[in-house]
């Protein structure tokens, strides 16, 4: 579970500031995917960029379980990225030089490198093997970012996410490059993923009307110039 | 690296010419030193056999103090008044004359034909027993083994010199005076043979052996119009030594600053061109540390690979020169070389190095970009 509590945060703009996230409070559940949407600048990849320990809000706490993600030192919020938190990009974001399966591998050299969980490679290997045919990906371990359709690099980019077991999982705007019928699949694929797993997933998108056919995503929440318009979800 | 290595793989054509840019500037570079130490011990490999602690020159008329610019082996006068006052110096165990001078040498046929064979020599004058080289009585001369070849003499024929006949005691070390092979004679010899072609005499330096402190070696200089100066630094005193050691030298320093140029422009391009996977890795969590080894790794992987190669051409051309061309390969020309082309190449990646540490992560996100 991830608890936004009184979140403020402001960007210089000119000789003033500006208000990307207003006072908000927010809490996202573990094993359900929250939905986050708005029109563009309304505060949505503010308030995940927040999340993910990218940028320090101005006041607030951001508790990931019991710690504040907001207090956290750049080095620290990389080691809890590492450990605890997934992230899928907008435009998936996937290494070109490396294979579908080292999409998901590098997180776990990542890991190894920080002194992290020390899989060995091979278990790995089958762990990551195993997370491709769940996201319906078997077989294609071997294939580069350029041999694959958008929404199976997107689902690439969910299997990285999820390949070291986050308890938090950040989604920036999954479908903004898929068709109505991929970007369905790719969310439905999410809200199972998460339920399985039960982790708290935050969903970033602006474009929610195209969503409205996938089932389990009850929790939607709007937002507009920094503050959030679903108080009830707090 | 474990990004790195893909890297490399997937980018292998980008990397291979690196590679190879690296792996010629290693061979110019290492066939350049090869080619500047041969150069170097054709130039003074006679005098740096010498067995003395100081070397002592005649300063140039006009000039003043301790100043060593100008001197020169082939312009220096040792009158027999400056060498009394250095023999007689506290701390000094002795001082000799040296005679150095060039000129043209001819073997006579033993059967008095036309047979002969001539070449230019330097001709190198001590006394007897100074030096492992030096004849030990008049009339006779010990050839170095190039001159030998030169001449294609051997012990017992006879040699002439300016006019007069000397015959060979020995054929002896490699010893060589500004691109010209060593004949040596005696010190009286030597004189003789100066006088005969136009010369005063006169010592063209001192060997001194002794302990003599700076101040001492100051006034000493002072007082007889000298300049005393090491082994090594005499070498400066040879015209052609300084010239082409200092032209090579300048070649070879800037062959490294080019590839170091080279390698730290290359990585900054291809760091600057993934500065957006960069920012992928650390929105995911990788640490700017791991990320910079990987790079480091990556940079010291193609640094060594070029280098490999380029000193394996530096080999193969230093053994298919043999002796066709003055190139010295040893451990020191051919490995000190790469070294320093792998550590400025290193240099050239640490510079590009700034692009991964000043990635944000926050750029990863779309929307925020």
């Amino acid at each position: 579970m991830i608890t936004f509590d009184d979140v403020t945060l402001t960007h210089p703009d000119g000789a003033g500031r500006v208000t990307a996230l207003d006072h908000v409070h927010l809490v996202v559940p573990d094993g359900a995917v929250t939905v986050l949407t708005g029109p563009s600048g309304s505060g949505k990849s503010s308030l995940l960029a927040v999340a993910a320990g990218l940028v320090r809000p101005d006041s607030g706490r951001v508790l990931l379980d019991d710690d504040d993600v907001a207090r956290l030192a750049p080095s620290a919020a990389a080691a809890l990225r590492r450990e605890r938190v997934g992230v899928v990009f907008q435009q998936a974001n996937l290494l070109p030089s490396l294979t579908v399966r080292d999409q998901l591998l590098v997180m776990g050299e990542l890991g190894a490198v920080a002194g992290g969980r020390g899989q060995r490679r091979r278990e790995l290997r089958e762990h990551a093997d195993a997370l491709l045919a769940e996201v319906g990906l078997d077989g294609l371990g071997r294939r580069r970012p350029h041999q694959l359709s958008g929404g199976q690099r997107q689902r690439v980019a969910i299997a990285r996410a999820l390949v070291h077991a986050p308890s938090v999982l950040l989604v920036d705007e999954p479908t903004s490059a898929l068709d109505s019928e991929r970007a369905a699949e790719v969310v439905e694929l999410l809200v199972r993923l998460t339920r399985e797993r039960g982790t708290a997933t935050l969903l970033v998108t602006h474009d929610l009307d195209r969503l409205n056919s996938v089932p389990g995503l009850e929790r939607v929440v709007r937002m507009s110039d920094g503050r959030l318009d679903v108080p009830a979800l707090r | 690296m474990f990004v790195a290595w893909r890297d490399l793989r997937a980018a292998r054509g980008r990397f291979a010419l690196l590679a190879a840019v690296v792996a010629l500037v290693t061979l110019l570079v290492g066939s350049l030193t090869g080619l500047t130490a041969g150069l170097a011990a054709q130039n003074v490999s006679a005098v740096l056999g010498l067995d003395a602690d100081a070397v002592v020159l005649a300063r140039p008329a006009g000039s003043s103090g301790s100043t060593s610019g100008a001197l020169t082996f082939a312009d220096s006068s040792v009158s027999s008044a400056q060498q009394s006052a250095w023999a007689s110096a506290a701390g000094v165990t002795g001082a000799w004359p040296l005679g150095v001078s060039q000129t043209r040498a001819t073997r006579q046929s033993s059967s008095g034909t036309a047979s002969t064979q001539s070449a230019a020599v330097a001709v190198l004058g001590t006394d007897p027993g100074l030096t492992a080289t030096t004849p030990a009585s008049p009339a006779t001369v010990v050839l170095s083994t190039p001159a030998a070849e030169a001449l294609k003499a051997r012990t017992g024929e006879t040699v002439e010199l300016g006019g007069q006949r000397f015959t060979v005691a020995q054929v002896s070390g490699d010893g060589w005076y500004s691109h010209t092979p060593v004949v040596w004679t005696t010190f009286l010899d030597w004189q003789q043979l100066s006088r005969a072609t136009g010369g005063s005499g006169e010592a063209s330096a001192l060997l001194v052996r002794g302990d003599l402190d700076g101040d001492q070696r100051a006034a000493l200089d002072t007082r007889t119009g000298t300049t005393a100066t090491t082994l090594l630094g005499s070498l400066g005193a040879i015209g052609a030594f300084r010239s082409e050691v200092g032209s090579l030298g300048l070649i070879i320093g800037l062959l490294l600053v080019v590839s170091a140029l080279v390698v730290g422009a290359f990585f900054t391009v291809w760091t600057l061109q993934r500065t957006a996977d960069v920012a992928v890795l650390k929105a995911l969590g990788a640490s700017t540390r791991s990320l910079v080894v990987d790079a480091l790794g990556q940079g010291t992987a193609v640094l060594v690979g070029g280098v490999a190669a380029g000193t394996a051409g530096v080999v193969a051309i230093g053994l298919a020169a043999g002796t066709a061309v003055p190139f010295v390969l040893s451990p020191l020309t051919a490995l000190a070389p790469s070294l320093l082309v792998v550590v400025l190449g290193l240099v050239g990646v640490l510079v590009a190095l700034r692009a991964i540490v000043s990635a944000n992560p926050l750029t990863a996100l779309g929307s925020i970009r």
